[in-house]
């Protein structure tokens, strides 16, 4: 029995001897920068991530899925994958084109704190199905980093920017109060007759 | 007296009028001082807390003192990791030949353990960094869709059983062949030595071709089988 694992169209001696040319390719770029939650997650909470840079640098349209594993070794805690939220489905990017795609990081109640590191991965989906041969993919990965804090905090610190915001107004009110009760300006409302 | 504390009228509505007027400042008690200043204290903390917190990120830009501001708009490069490899024809099925041993005809595998390869192709660092290039395989599907898949077998992680240490039965050899070096390739990612340096620099392409070791026998009788090799910029 003999098995084919190549297409009968194109000789096989040729096939060995000649490069092929460049005119088509696959190809798949993310942002180089590291994905960094700047502020400490809290267990139970969920974080909109920065985006994925996405980019279809090959020269056919192509799809993509996005997905989390360990690609690079650190101290840093292992993430599980169901804590990042990607896109369910295939992203389609024509040549050179490129796309935002949306992360979002769901933290379980019962999340150990600490730092955590993982991986972004995208990569292209491709049709394997009724040929043969080797199926040619690439994917390339960016480093995602966030700090998960201790439970039952009172408050998360560093506190988000509205809550800054109501105390400095707060501040503001109550000095400028103060302030006019001491100066002594009144104001009269009287009836004329 | 200043004119302001004479009530000078401030607004004048039909039967009212409006008025402001600066009387004696009131005199605070010492009790009353005492209660006061620490509530002052407190709201000088806060303010000192917020200040080192960073909420000055928040303020409004500084006017222009010319009086017009041109937004202007910018179109960055950011830096972008990508790795791209040629297809032959279009085709993301890179199909093998120039098969040898046991069987085998020039485009079909045979048994045992015959050895296939393919066309030479390109890995690319299609990005504007530099990057390690990592590579994958995968098991061999039959095109029947059963599991009777073929296991990717290597000499170091996790080998061969077949007769000296070449592929045993339902398993299979991918090498990556790279101009000088060569990657066993696994079903994790590792690093992709057909890379002659560490890194691809932006721009880089190394040329790399794949071959097959066939196993010594398969219990699928599809005709055809298919594999997955994946490379990932790190």
């Amino acid at each position: 029995m003999r098995l084919a694992l190549g297409g009968a169209v194109l000789g096989a001696a040729a096939l060995a001897a000649t490069p092929l040319g460049a005119s088509a390719s696959v190809g798949t770029g993310v942002g180089a920068d590291p994905i960094v939650l700047t502020q400490t997650a809290q267990p139970g909470q969920s974080y909109a991530l920065p985006a994925l840079y996405l980019v279809n640098t090959g020269t056919e349209t192509s799809r993509y899925a996005v997905h989390v594993a360990r690609i690079e070794k650190g101290q840093q805690r292992a993430v599980p994958a169901a804590w990042i939220v990607v896109p369910a489905g295939p992203i389609s990017l024509a040549p050179k084109a490129a796309a935002d795609v949306p992360l979002t990081l769901d933290v379980p109640a019962n999340a150990a704190p600490g730092d955590y590191m993982t991986d972004v991965v995208a990569a292209t989906l491709t049709g394997a199905t009724g040929s043969a041969g080797a199926s040619l993919g690439t994917q390339a990965a960016t480093q995602l980093r966030f700090s998960i804090g201790n439970a039952g905090s009172w408050l998360p610190w560093p506190p988000p920017g509205w809550v800054l915001m109501s105390l400095l107004a707060a501040v503001v009110v109550v000095g400028g109060v103060v302030g006019v009760r001491r100066s002594g300006l009144r104001f009269n409302v009287e009836r004329r007759r | 007296m200043s004119d302001i504390n004479r009530k000078a009228p401030l607004l004048r509505l039909p039967g009212f009028t409006v008025s402001i007027s600066r009387g004696p400042a009131p005199s605070v008690s010492a009790r009353g001082r005492r209660r006061l200043m620490p509530a002052l204290r407190g709201a000088a903390l806060v303010a000192g807390a917020l200040a080192a917190t960073g909420v000055t990120a928040y303020a409004n830009p500084t006017p222009d003192p010319n009086g017009t501001t041109i937004p202007t708009q910018v179109t960055i490069s950011p830096p972008v990791k990508s790795v791209s490899v040629s297809l032959p024809n279009n085709e993301t099925i890179l199909p093998y030949g120039s098969c040898s041993g046991g069987t085998s005809t020039a485009n079909a595998l045979g048994f045992p353990n015959a050895t296939c390869s393919t066309a030479q192709y390109t890995v690319h660092n299609s990005g504007n960094v530099a990057e390690q290039i990592d590579v994958a395989g995968s098991v061999a599907q039959p095109s029947d869709g059963s599991t009777n898949q073929w296991a990717l077998c290597d000499p170091t992680g996790s080998p061969c059983a077949g007769t000296n240490g070449l592929p045993g039965a339902n398993q299979y050899e991918n090498i990556d062949q790279g101009s000088t070096t060569s990657t066993f390739l696994q079903t994790s990612l590792q690093q992709d030595f057909a890379v002659t340096s560490s890194t691809l620099a932006p721009g880089q392409s190394t040329t790399e071709a794949l071959v097959i070791n066939g196993p010594q026998s398969t219990t699928d009788q599809s005709t055809t089988f298919v594999m997955t090799v994946v490379y990932t910029a790190v």
